[in-house]
C-alpha cells in the first residue's frame, strides 16, 4: 500500500480547513468538486484542474497575502503546465522553453521571470 | 491494512477488556465519557490530524479503493474512507459510522505491530485483526457504562446512532456472552500503549 503524503497545495488547504473549522466535505461542496477528487488533489494523485487555486481564492475571499501563498503552493504542486501560444513566435518560444527549462541556471530563469513579470504589471 | 484485500491478519493477542480499555481511554481523553453519541468522523478527520503530525485523513473513490470501504496504513500515516462511506458517515449512517470506528480501531490497535496474513478460521479470535477492530468499534460507539439497564437493542441503535445490526450484536454480546464473561481473564495480555504515542 502506498503511503500518503500531502502536496504543498494539500497542506495549504488543510491549514485553511482548521482555520475555518471545516471538514473535507464542506470544502469540497464550496469548491464544487467531489470529496474524493479534493482528497486526490491534496495527496497528489490528481493534478489540480486549471484555475483551481483561483477558485479557492474567490470562494474563500482570501486577502492578497493569503492568495499569493495559496497560488504559489498550487504552482509548486503542479508537475506539468499547459501553455496555449497563439502566434508563431510564441509557439517557438514555448517549445524552446519546454526543451531547455531544466537546463537553465537560476540566473537565467530569474531573467526570464523578470521579463514575464514586467509584462504582467503593465 | 485490512479490507483492501478483504484480508484477515494475525496480530498480537488482545483481550476484549484490553480493547474496551483503549476505547474508554480515547473517550476519556476527548471528554466524552458520558456522551452517547461518539463523533467518529470528527475524530478521524480533525482530532487525529491536529494531534498527530504525519497523519492524514484521506478519501478515495471506487477506482482507488474498489470494494474496500476503509483502509488504514499499517504505519499509521493515514486512514482512508471510500467517498460514499465518508459522505454517509456525515449523514450519520450507522453502518458508515461503524466502518469509520473499525478503521480507528486498526489505527489505535494495529499501528506498527507485527502482522501475518491469515485465514479467518485458522486463528483465535483474540489474535484476529478484524475481530479486534470490530470489538473496538462496538466499545467506542456503545460504551458499556452508558448502556442502561432495560435498554433494548432498538434503544441502543437510537441512542448511539448505530445500525440495528450493530446494536443487536452489542446487546447480545453484553447480555448473553462474550464481553462480561471474558473480563476475568483479561489482564494477562498486558497493558496497551499510550493512545497517541507514535513509535
Amino acid at each position: 500500500m502506498s503511503t500518503a503524503r500531502l502536496t504543498p497545495l494539500g497542506k495549504a488547504l488543510r491549514k485553511m480547513r482548521i482555520e475555518y473549522s471545516e471538514r473535507l466535505l464542506d470544502m469540497a461542496e464550496k469548491l464544487e468538486v467531489s470529496t474524493s477528487f479534493l482528497a486526490a488533489v491534496e495527496m497528489g494523485r490528481k493534478p489540480p484542474p486549471n484555475g483551481f487555486g483561483g477558485r479557492v481564492v474567490v470562494r474563500y475571499q482570501l486577502d492578497d497575502l493569503k492568495a499569493h501563498a495559496l497560488l504559489s503552493a498550487e504552482t509548486e504542486t503542479r508537475k506539468s503546465f499547459v501553455l496555449s501560444p497563439r502566434s508563431a513566435e510564441a509557439k517557438q518560444t514555448v517549445a524552446l522553453l519546454a526543451r531547455n527549462i531544466n537546463e537553465l541556471t537560476s540566473d537565467q530563469l530569474f531573467k526570464i521571470r523578470a521579463i514575464a513579470e514586467k509584462k504582467e504589471s503593465k | 491494512m485490512n479490507t483492501v484485500v478483504g484480508g484477515v491478519f494475525e496480530v498480537p493477542p488482545l483481550s476484549w477488556r484490553d480493547i474496551e480499555g483503549v476505547a474508554d481511554d480515547l473517550r476519556a481523553a476527548l471528554g466524552l465519557m458520558s456522551t452517547c453519541y461518539f463523533p467518529v468522523g470528527f475524530v478521524i478527520e480533525q482530532v487525529l490530524e491536529e494531534q498527530l503530525p504525519g497523519y492524514v485523513f484521506d478519501v478515495g473513490d471506487f477506482e482507488l479503493m474498489g470494494s474496500a470501504e476503509g483502509e488504514t496504513a499499517p504505519d499509521g500515516s493515514f486512514i482512508r474512507l471510500r467517498d460514499d462511506v465518508y459522505e454517509a458517515l456525515h449523514s450519520n449512517d450507522g453502518r458508515a459510522r461503524f466502518t469509520a470506528a473499525h478503521e480507528l480501531g486498526h489505527f489505535l490497535l494495529h499501528r506498527n505491530v507485527p502482522m501475518q496474513r491469515a485465514t479467518p478460521g485458522s486463528i483465535q479470535t483474540f489474535r484476529n485483526s478484524e475481530a479486534q477492530a470490530n470489538h473496538f468499534a462496538a466499545c467506542v460507539l456503545m460504551p458499556t457504562n452508558l448502556i442502561l439497564p432495560g435498554m433494548s437493542a432498538r434503544d441502543i441503535a437510537h441512542q448511539f446512532c448505530v445500525s440495528a445490526k450493530a446494536a443487536q450484536n452489542r446487546f447480545e454480546n453484553l447480555g448473553l456472552k462474550g464481553v462480561h464473561k471474558e473480563k476475568g481473564k483479561a489482564a494477562k495480555f498486558g497493558s496497551f500503549p499510550n493512545l497517541f504515542s507514535r513509535d
